[in-house]
């Protein structure tokens, strides 16, 4: 095996799970080497994609009796079975002061270090923005920027928050589209959907290398505070922090360009705050309560507006300039695994599909596919399937 | 009468992508022009074009409320005779809305009452129509409103929606940020 490649998945913080024996191992690379990836279930992979992450406990096995245990996931002995456990916040009374204090508790365990921020445009890392700036804590930003149409009012809100930061780096997304890049992806021990994204995480990580940035915060985990319904019994909080994040581009992108990055949104003290202020409250898909609440440290246009841009249309082009790319990848799978579904026929049938048509059903399988040979690729880069 | 139909073709690199006013099919031909779109449109064209571009410039929307209207079954029929000839053919949906019936103080009460009362669990699909029935019949479209159809690029995805007195009509609207216009239909 690759030593190159044995050194950066070293560093990986997923477990995995015997579901027979209920054993726990630190990393899966000697059993792939011993060929447990040839009954790999290319199928299993596909239905737990469509299952989505918030039902990861219920994900079947796609390496035979092998489950990834997730940081924050727990495996139950006695009923042999994942679990996810659920954030359970502390009732308390809360205002404004107790947010901002929740925060700067939060960005003080980084002192010291250069902290950046995702620049998206959106509301969620636009809130963590306007936070650092009002607590007066020197931050760096790093985004994906486009000319694309829909993208415009993510650019306006883009420029109007450079000028916050110590320094920016915005990247052309077009240069680093979904699914590009795919052979260089680094070798992993479990199929990952977010590889399909890889290009676009690791120009951010390397970015973040060029302002020094340490620390990256990132606005995930803003959907489900700001957005899901809440409930007034704390104990049936629907939110489960762990999942916020996906630990592949932190573990193999980001970590080993010497950057960590955070969600802070999935900060304790943070969460039981905001559970708090919105205890009780329907959904609220337009985040009309954040924009309000956080109305004082926002661009105006974020708390009267609730644009947000498709990233369909990234996909579609993506889609359109990996085809070579892919065929070749499911070309090798199938060299490797015999396995049908990477055979010419449904390849042709796969990818023969029109793909500048919007089914995102289609986009699915394809994606789930294509991040199965990507694994694979890796397998074969590191020498461990040959 | 809706007087003015006016394509915006889009130009990109190596194509000119348009939409086709008979059949409302978009069409795709290659073509050597620039990226820039050196059409010239009308002032109200233009204006609107640029709000569409710049939505922040959008006034913010206000809640709005339907009250009950008179010959509110009449209206329902007109809806649903408008909303089968999109169905069938662009061209007849357009020829229909031309028999306007202005009950509505705005498109978006118009808009709010379509959602409400036709097919409204296949309001989805139903932009087109949705749009021409609410031009057709605001009272206030004539002056200050448009109707975009826009392209949703790469995709072939496609949508259709009003901007009147410098606002978004329709408040259940969130995808249309997404679409870039290729034809605009308004009164001069």
């Amino acid at each position: 095996m690759n030593n190159q490649h044995i050194h950066i998945i070293s560093e990986l913080s997923v477990q995995f799970i015997n579901t027979s024996s209920g054993k726990t191992y630190k990393d899966i690379w000697h059993l792939l080497k011993a060929g447990v990836w040839k009954n790999a279930d290319v199928g299993n992979f596909e239905s737990n994609n469509l299952k989505g992450v918030l039902k990861r406990d219920d994900w079947e096995t796609v390496i035979p009796n092998i489950l990834p245990l997730y940081p924050g996931m727990r495996w139950n002995n006695s009923l042999m079975q994942m679990e996810e456990p659920r954030f359970t916040p502390k009732i308390k009374e809360t205002n404004s002061l107790h947010i901002i204090a929740a925060a700067n508790r939060f960005f003080k365990k980084y002192d010291g270090k250069r902290i950046g921020v995702q620049l998206s445009g959106g509301l969620d890392s636009s809130i963590i923005i306007g936070l650092l700036h009002y607590l007066k804590i020197p931050f760096w930003l790093v985004g994906m920027t486009t000319q694309r149409y829909e993208f415009r009012t993510e650019r306006y809100i883009q420029h109007l928050l450079m000028p916050l930061a110590q320094e920016t780096i915005l990247i052309d997304y077009e240069a680093y589209l979904p699914l590009s890049d795919l052979m260089n992806v680094p070798p992993h021990q479990h199929p990952e959907m977010l590889a399909i994204n890889y290009s676009s995480e690791n120009a951010m990580a390397e970015a973040c290398q060029k302002l020094g940035v340490e620390v990256l915060l990132t606005g995930d985990g803003g959907d489900n505070l700001f957005a899901e319904a809440l409930p007034n019994n704390p104990n049936e909080c629907p939110w489960l922090p762990q999942v916020f994040s996906d630990p592949f581009p932190a573990d193999l992108i980001y970590a080993p360009k010497g950057v960590q990055l955070v969600p802070f949104f999935a900060d304790t003290d943070f969460m039981d705050g905001i559970f708090n202020l919105r205890r009780g409250m329907k959904e609220d898909n337009s985040k009309w309560w954040a924009r309000q609440y956080f109305e004082s440290i926002l661009p105006q246009e974020l708390v009267n507006y609730d644009y947000c841009a498709d990233f369909w249309g990234l996909y579609v082009s993506g889609l359109q300039k990996a085809i070579p790319t892919i065929k070749e990848l499911f070309e090798q799978a199938y060299q490797l695994t015999k396995n049908e579904l990477f055979s010419p026929k449904e390849v042709l049938k796969l990818l023969g599909q029109d793909i500048l048509d919007t089914k995102k059903e289609m986009y699915q399988v394809i994606e789930a596919r294509t991040a199965f040979a990507i694994w694979l690729n890796g397998l074969k880069k590191a020498e461990v399937a040959i | 009468m809706l007087s003015k139909f006016r394509t915006i073709p889009i130009y990109t690199i190596d194509e000119e992508c348009f939409f086709e006013k008979i059949t409302g099919v978009l069409l795709k031909q290659a073509s050597n022009r620039s990226t820039e779109n050196i059409a010239v449109y009308s002032s109200k064209l233009n204006h609107f074009l640029e709000l569409n571009s710049h939505p922040y410039n959008l006034a913010i929307r206000k809640t709005f409320t339907i009250g009950k209207k008179r010959f509110e079954s009449f209206i329902k029929i007109y809806a649903i005779i408008l909303t089968r000839l999109f169905s069938i053919n662009f061209y007849l949906g357009r020829l229909f809305s031309k028999i306007s019936i202005r009950v509505f103080q705005s498109s978006e009460e118009a808009v709010l009452f379509y959602r409400n009362y036709i097919y409204p669990n296949k309001q989805n699909d139903l932009c087109l129509a949705r749009a021409f029935f609410a031009a057709a019949t605001s009272k206030s479209f004539k002056e200050n409103g448009l109707i975009f159809i826009g392209v949703f690029l790469p995709s072939k995805s496609m949508h259709a929606w009003i901007i009147e007195d410098r606002a978004m009509a329709d408040p259940q609207d969130s995808i249309w940020l997404n679409y870039q216009p290729v034809a605009a239909i308004h009164y001069e």
